[in-house]
């Protein structure tokens, strides 16, 4: 017996956890082996480098040239990158180039007279074009990357593309989708259940930040989220997950301008909406809300940086009662806070008390960061909290409560509080995040003077920030999937498409995996350096 | 009365040797495991593994022997499925050292008894035996004829170009 007397389901169970190149080697092989590697490449091509390397043009000439191939694409990953430097081109790539526009002009002429009108001619941006028109079976597109591959050399050679670039892919698929009947008579995105646009540095599973300045490493300009955007990606009937960093109001303040003829309340069957470091204001996010039908996840974080427009005003309360629709839906929120490093009042963010959360019946799983303020004495900055602190004012139903703040010494006073709280809600766990210093020692500690507790250490990943964590929860307290869990799981899924392809970690690492790799003595959470007023 | 961990049940393979081992150990087969609830009586009935001979299903109940404390799989370990290749513990990875013949007869009972994380460790072991080599030394390690002709193999090379970037 050998390799290729097994099923092709095992092979393609065994391609399946090759990476591209191999897979590409593979494919070379011989016929038999070929067709199943085929299968495995073609189902998540995650495109690295466009532009001069080549790899976006070169798939999309594949794919415009051989359909059952296009046929095999269920998710696409690209990275937006652009290597700047004076790579010459070669003959080849220029050749394909041309063969792109080509293509375009001949089979599909709707979609080739948008894109000369609204984007600039770069090869990468024909090519996803082109891919996306061909691969009729596309169910998640992401656009950036969150996973960042630190070690790769080429890194450090690399900028991002001009900002026409992502302008124009949202805008076709968006705009352009729904009117352009492709070759098995779907329209595009009829099948699309996930988006993702994000930027390296605020990553779900990693990223980096610029260590004097805290603000991103490359030069990145966040997308501008316009209203006619965003009421045609409300639309996309079978979109159920929508997740992006660094979207802003638009220059032109459309929101304002149109919300009176494009708002139609409750049109996006959207459950988890993921804005992370948005420059968005609560006019925009009320927006959004007031399109969905029936949220489950709802995560924003507002930001002040490099990128902060002082006329967004973002005020938590002006879109609380658009939170408070979801009462029956909703399982997960989590408001996060950016320290503000202007000099203007532009956030506004206090909610009121826990009990504000009471009309949220279904929620399970709150999470509260409050970036630069300090644990010692009072929670919260009293000037403007998000909510005015009693733990014991959390509602009942609140399994999951996690509080994040950064490089500020454990308060033993918190604890005393976190395990009150526990105490009268057995099924609740608590993570405290970004405490600091942490050590086994202290864990033992706690261990001893709060019996029937577990103290354990996990960490966090978020937003490009590794941070060590206590999860405090009563011994036998029965677990169950929290809504965290199930976020957890959706954004597993979305990557788990490209785990052949580059490093992935887990969001959170298991409380006991992660202490087994500790020894005692003090831990320095990888707290990036932030700008403070 | 012996507790379900300290029964035993008898497994008989294809070319019809009778093996007995613990209910426990055997339980990690999903295979196994249906058959002993749709008997409801184990221990008496020989079960049949039509497709393993003794060899195959005596290596295989090794591993579940090894492993028989292992949480049970989740549905999740199904959907999360492409994980990477080099993750294998130690134990396994000597375990999935035997000749081609016998690695590919693991993969197949596991398969054939649905016991998914060996079938997982399995695949990666092969994964792992093609990852970072060329075309001509995968055929090498899996003694596999080029039945390409230099077109089609020029072909398949334009076609998958931009897998090989990176």
């Amino acid at each position: 017996m050998g390799l290729l007397d097994l099923p092709e389901e095992i092979l393609l169970l065994v391609c399946q956890r090759l990476c591209q190149p191999d897979l590409y080697n593979a494919c070379l092989t011989c016929k038999h082996l070929s067709k199943v590697a085929a299968d495995a490449l073609y189902h998540s091509p995650y495109l690295q480098h466009l532009g001069d390397t080549g790899s976006g043009t070169s798939l999309s000439h594949t794919v415009s040239t051989n359909l059952s191939h296009a046929r095999l694409i269920r998710h696409l990953r690209f990275n937006y990158f652009h290597d700047t430097c004076e790579t010459p081109q070669t003959e080849s790539k220029r050749q394909r180039s041309y063969d792109a526009s080509l293509v375009f002009e001949e089979q599909v002429p709707l979609l080739w007279g948008f894109i000369k009108v609204h984007c600039e001619m770069y090869s990468d941006t024909l090519a996803l074009c082109l891919i996306l028109y061909y691969a009729t079976r596309l169910e998640s597109l992401m656009l950036g990357s969150v996973l960042y591959e630190i070690e790769s050399t080429t890194e450090e050679r690399l900028t991002l593309t001009p900002f026409q670039f992502q302008d124009a892919m949202f805008f076709l698929l968006l705009k352009m989708g729904p009117k352009l009947a492709r070759p098995n008579g779907s329209s595009l995105c009829d099948r699309l259940t996930t988006i993702i646009l994000m930027d390296p540095r605020v990553g779900e599973t990693g990223g980096e930040t610029d260590g004097e300045t805290g603000g991103p490493k490359h030069d990145l300009r966040p997308f501008e989220f316009s209203a006619d955007a965003a009421s045609t990606l409300l639309r996309l009937p079978t979109l159920k997950t929508f997740i992006a960093s660094d979207l802003e109001d638009d220059e032109d303040d459309e929101f304002t301008a149109n919300e009176r003829v494009s708002l139609q309340p409750r049109i996006s069957n959207i459950t988890t909406l993921r804005l992370l470091n948005c420059n968005l204001s609560s006019r925009v996010i009320r927006y959004l809300l007031r399109c969905c039908k029936a949220l489950e996840s709802f995560h924003w974080t507002v930001t002040c940086g490099p990128f902060w427009n002082p006329e967004v005003n973002v005020v938590f309360a002006d879109i609380w009662p658009e939170i408070l629709y979801f009462a029956q839906s909703l399982r997960l929120l989590a408001l996060y806070r950016e320290p503000c490093t202007c000099e203007y009042p532009c956030t506004s963010s206090h909610i009121g008390t826990y009990d504000t959360l009471l009309p949220l019946q279904e929620l399970q799983s709150l999470v509260l960061e409050e970036s630069g303020h300090s644990l010692e004495g009072d929670l919260y900055d009293e000037d403007d909290p998000i909510v005015d602190h009693d733990l014991q004012e959390l509602p009942a139903n609140i399994k999951d409560f996690v509080y994040i703040t950064y490089g500020y010494e454990s308060s033993d006073a918190l604890i005393d509080e976190v395990v009150m709280a526990c105490q009268t809600r057995p099924a609740m766990r608590v993570e405290l995040c970004g405490l600091d210093p942490v050590d086994t020692t202290y864990l033992e500690k706690l261990r001893a003077k709060y019996p029937g507790f577990s103290f354990d250490l996990s960490t966090r990943r978020d937003r490009g920030l590794a941070q060590y964590c206590i999860l405090v929860r009563q011994e036998g307290r029965q677990e169950a999937e929290s809504a965290a869990d199930a976020y957890d799981k959706i954004i597993a899924a979305a990557y788990a498409p490209y785990a052949g392809q580059a490093p992935r970690s887990r969001p959170y690492a298991t409380a006991r995996s992660c202490e087994a790799k500790l020894q005692p003595g003090l831990l320095t959470p990888k707290v990036v350096p932030r700008i403070r007023t | 009365m012996a507790s379900e961990g300290e029964q035993t049940v008898k497994l008989v393979s294809s070319d019809n040797v009778e093996i007995v081992t613990e209910r426990k150990v055997a339980e990690r087969s999903m295979l196994i495991k249906n058959m002993i609830e749709d008997l409801g009586a184990p221990g008496e009935e020989p079960i049949p593994i039509m497709n393993v001979s003794e060899a195959v299903l005596r290596k295989v109940l090794e591993w579940c022997t090894h492993h028989k404390n292992d949480p049970a799989p989740s549905q999740d370990d199904d959907a999360d499925s492409r994980k990477k290749t080099t993750d294998i513990e130690d134990w396994d990875q000597k375990f999935m050292q035997v000749d081609q013949e016998m690695l590919f007869e693991i993969i197949l009972a596991a398969n054939y008894m649905d016991i998914k994380a060996l079938l997982d460790v399995g695949c990666k072991t092969v994964a792992n035996m093609i990852k970072g080599k060329s075309p001509e030394e995968i055929r090498k390690t899996f003694n596999i004829q080029n039945d390409f002709t230099p077109e089609e193999e020029d072909q398949i090379r334009r076609e998958n170009e931009w897998a090989e970037d990176r």
